[in-house]
């Protein structure tokens, strides 16, 4: 087991990678990591550091807790579904 | 100065150069360094072959994977960094039981003892010794072949 594994760490950016087009190894080069980082990053085997953090945020343009959450990410249809429901229900 | 790197070893090769090596090695040992039996020119070179060939792929492990490789800064990333010395420190703790384990059974197998433990003839425990050093070197470097993964897809 790796020091740093992400237990309670979520994140979308293998969504967010495919998203925008990107090999992984498009975006380890992007970021200054090995190209199988970005594999264990998407599978939640490895923590990222908050610099690592940033910079996979800094790539997308988002802000990071977009990319990565303490609590699991809602299932993304029931994502989209929410402003409509919202927009709905006035 | 330029330094020249020597350049990684891809996991599968890496793992396909130690498990030739933990054969050729200790087999060439038993036939070469015990001798059980009595050895003809053609066996004696022909096993003296197969050590090399263990020892130069050993070091190619050794010298091809992090382990023990002294990177300069920046050539791991993070993760590396972090896995590689998660590695080393459990190959300090599994060398520290061995060690213990070898001068326990060296120590009782001295003496008379009920456990039947037999002492091994000094040609055995220089061997083993040494067989101790080459584990200890290369230990950081199997684990670390072993849990790397190969080249992933998108």
């Amino acid at each position: 087991m790796m020091n740093n594994e992400a237990l309670n760490l979520h994140n979308r950016l293998a969504l967010f990678r495919a998203e925008a087009g990107l090999s992984r190894k498009d975006l380890a080069e992007m970021v200054g990591v090995n190209p199988q980082t970005i594999g264990f990053l998407e599978r939640g085997q490895y923590g990222p550091s908050l610099e690592l953090g940033l910079k996979l945020a800094r790539v997308f343009g988002v802000p990071v807790e977009t990319l990565f959450s303490l609590e699991p990410f809602k299932p993304l249809a029931a994502s989209l579904a929410a402003p409509r429901m919202m927009e709905g229900g006035r | 100065m330029a330094v020249a790197e020597f350049p990684r070893l891809s996991p599968r090769k890496g793992r396909a150069f130690a498990a030739t090596a933990a054969v050729l090695v200790p087999v060439s040992q038993y036939g070469l360094i015990i001798r059980p039996w009595p050895l003809s020119v053609p066996a004696e070179m022909a096993l003296a072959a197969m050590m090399l060939t263990g020892m130069v792929l050993a070091m190619m492990v050794l010298i091809g994977t992090p382990g023990w490789r002294r990177e300069r800064r920046g050539v791991l990333d993070e993760r590396e960094a972090a896995e590689t010395a998660a590695v080393l420190s459990l190959s300090y703790r599994i060398m520290g039981f061995l060690l213990l384990a070898f001068a326990l059974w060296f120590n009782l197998a001295r003496q008379e003892n009920s456990f039947g433990l037999i002492a091994p003839p000094p040609r055995v425990t220089g061997l083993l010794m040494i067989d101790l050093f080459w584990l200890h070197m290369l230990l950081p470097s199997l684990i670390l072949v072993w849990r790397s993964r190969d080249d992933e897809e998108d």
